[in-house]
């Protein structure tokens, strides 16, 4: 009697849509919601408490409490951009922040987002500092986020590591650490000689003056974070060393590494180059010389590092490449920094020809101002055009279309190796 | 094609629950292109809902709230519909090939006798043993209380093994 009512009941749940009936009704409900979108932040309120298709765990209830996931795709860019001090900024931590750690189900993917978050609170110190915006207890608070950060990364590598995945946690942790030092050597550059500071901080109106006029003082937690977490991270990598040179059956797994280092570093240069190309005549030619002197000392390590591959010289290789990456890594960043309209009054890595320290001086403060009123001008006579080239742009950007923005985000993704050699001259 | 993060959870919603409430539906009208209908319509309502900035607590109960009030409001359109007229004019139970005759003919059985239960239990029981919900759902979809619910389960059951002896 048990077994026909549970024959009925198996009988029952026979009843099912087909694969090509799914299909067919998904589409078509798709299609439904991208005609019916959410249209206004305000009306658009969806707080599911128990995602059942999503997560069991109570911790993703709280974060879909949070997520405001109706808010328009405009909303959720322009949070993207905003700095502590903007209305918007809580939006871009607590609510687009959590949402991307949420949908990272991979432990590469949660490690890899979780690296980009302390990227992003260096690059909002970056950013404030060009804007002369950055106060004492900004520059604290973001420090102390970014140690949260860091520390999560270390975390999560060392996680990996226990688990096998070695080759995976070596390759985050090296880019990771190349990502720190090109961000170091940025925001040192912020801390030059008073002179030239103090002729950028006279621009500034009074009423957006910040706590301290030092940008010295206000970076030196910061950068005091920085540097103990790359000390840290190389005093590991010391240790990590000997050990891999103890035990033999590391060979291969130090020369895939090196593969990948190898790999990456082509991608980056590639990448930055392409960049630089594209955005040559929309940005000052100080930037792009600069950001392209980086470049070719980038393409310069690479060609040592692939002599030392070759040679089977592996933790040498590895070095080049990672000198290679942190270059390009930096060209990219001073791209960034110039494509905020911030010219900063950065020396060139070589010595100028003919100019004392005072005329340098000089030079950089008049070029700053006439770049600055060019730019002023620029805004002022702004394209019809090119204001709907940005709205554009963030809408792609938020669809994940545009090429720039991706570009700007500076991840590195692996091709095939035929693709990106060509672009290496020497 | 790109979905906004919204869009994108919506979808897993659909993914989980179309063929559960396609069954529900099925087990209502006995129609299976109206019950795809009126899966279909469930979902675009509860998208329609939420967008306009409605709380949704539960999805799943959600859905099948919407599903019950579009049965309800088919069953009164068609007013000569009957279980007897169904048998007579013959169905299409499940999407079968001559090889899935036999989940045909015993799909013919399931109508059969969920036709002779009780009008009080049939829902109770093919909520709880076809859709898969749990007491303390149907209990917020019928509107009664837990205990209620769990009675009528466990005399439906009894009636339901009595006649498929």
């Amino acid at each position: 009697m048990f077994g026909k009512l549970r024959q009925f009941i198996k009988t029952s749940k026979q009843v099912h849509l087909t694969e090509d009936e799914f299909r067919a009704g998904r589409e078509k409900f798709m299609i439904y919601m991208q005609e019916n979108p959410v249209r206004n932040a305000e009306d658009a309120r969806h707080i599911w408490q128990r995602p059942l298709f999503l997560t069991q765990r109570p911790m993703f209830a709280t974060i879909a409490t949070i997520v405001i996931l109706a808010l328009s795709g405009g909303t959720a860019a322009a949070a993207e951009g905003s700095v502590p001090g903007s209305s918007l900024y809580p939006i871009k931590v607590y609510v687009n922040e959590q949402v991307r750690a949420a949908l990272a189900v991979s432990p590469q993917a949660k490690v890899n987002w979780e690296a980009r978050r302390a990227e992003r609170r260096l690059e909002e110190v970056t950013k404030l500092v060009a804007d002369n915006k950055l106060t004492a207890s900004t520059s604290v608070q973001l420090g102390e986020q970014f140690k949260k950060h860091a520390e999560r990364v270390q975390e999560r590598i060392e996680r990996m590591e226990e688990k096998g995945n070695v080759e995976n946690a070596a390759w985050v942790k090296h880019r990771f650490e190349a990502s720190l030092k090109a961000h170091q050597a940025i925001l040192e550059r912020f801390t030059t000689p008073p002179s030239s500071t103090t002729s950028t901080t006279s621009t500034v109106p009074a009423q957006t003056t910040p706590v301290t006029t030092t940008p010295e003082v206000n970076l030196r937690p910061l950068l005091i974070e920085l540097k103990l977490k790359l000390k840290e991270e190389k005093r590991e990598e010391k240790r990590e060393q000997k050990d891999e040179r103890k035990e033999d059956r590391r060979e291969e797994k130090v020369e895939k590494v090196a593969e990948h280092a190898m790999k990456s570093a082509l991608h980056k240069i590639n990448t930055v180059s392409i960049l630089i190309a594209r955005v040559k005549e929309k940005f000052g030619a100080d930037a792009i010389v600069r950001a392209q002197v980086k470049l070719d000392l980038a393409r310069r390590a690479y060609v040592d590092g692939k002599a030392a591959f070759d040679a089977k010289i592996y933790e040498k290789a590895i070095e080049l490449f990672k000198e290679a990456y942190t270059l390009a890594q930096e060209a990219h960043l001073l791209l960034n920094v110039e494509r905020r309209h911030v010219i900063l009054p950065i020396p060139l890595p070589l010595p100028p020809a003919t100019t004392t320290p005072a005329t340098s001086t000089a030079t950089s403060t008049t070029v700053h101002s006439q770049t600055t009123s060019s730019v002023n001008n620029d805004a002022d006579d702004e394209d019809e055009n090119d204001k709907d080239e940005d709205k554009k742009d963030r809408k792609d950007a938020v669809r994940g279309r545009d090429k720039d923005f991706k570009l700007f985000r500076g991840r590195p993704r692996i091709d095939s190796n035929v693709r990106v050699e060509a672009n290496i001259k020497l | 094609m790109g979905l906004s993060p919204h869009e994108h959870n919506f979808i897993k919603a659909y993914d989980a629950y179309a063929d559960a409430i396609f069954r529900h539906c099925y087990f209502r009208v006995f129609d299976r292109e109206r019950a795809k209908e009126l899966m279909q319509e469930t979902f675009t309502r509860t998208w329609d809902y939420m967008v306009k900035g409605n709380e949704v607590k539960s999805i799943r109960t959600f859905l099948y709230k919407i599903a019950n009030n579009l049965i309800i409001d088919h069953v009164r359109k068609k007013k000569e519909f009957s279980l007897e007229t169904l048998q007579e004019t013959g169905f299409e139970p499940s999407h079968t090939t001559k090889d899935e005759l036999h989940i045909h003919i015993d799909a013919e059985r399931v109508i059969e006798v969920i036709g002779k239960l009780d009008e009080m239990y049939r829902e109770p029981i093919l909520m709880r043993y076809v859709d898969g919900l749990k007491p303390k759902e149907i209990a917020e979809l019928l509107n009664e209380t837990v205990n209620v619910v769990s009675v009528r389960i466990n005399r439906g059951v009894k009636q339901l093994r009595e006649l498929l002896k």
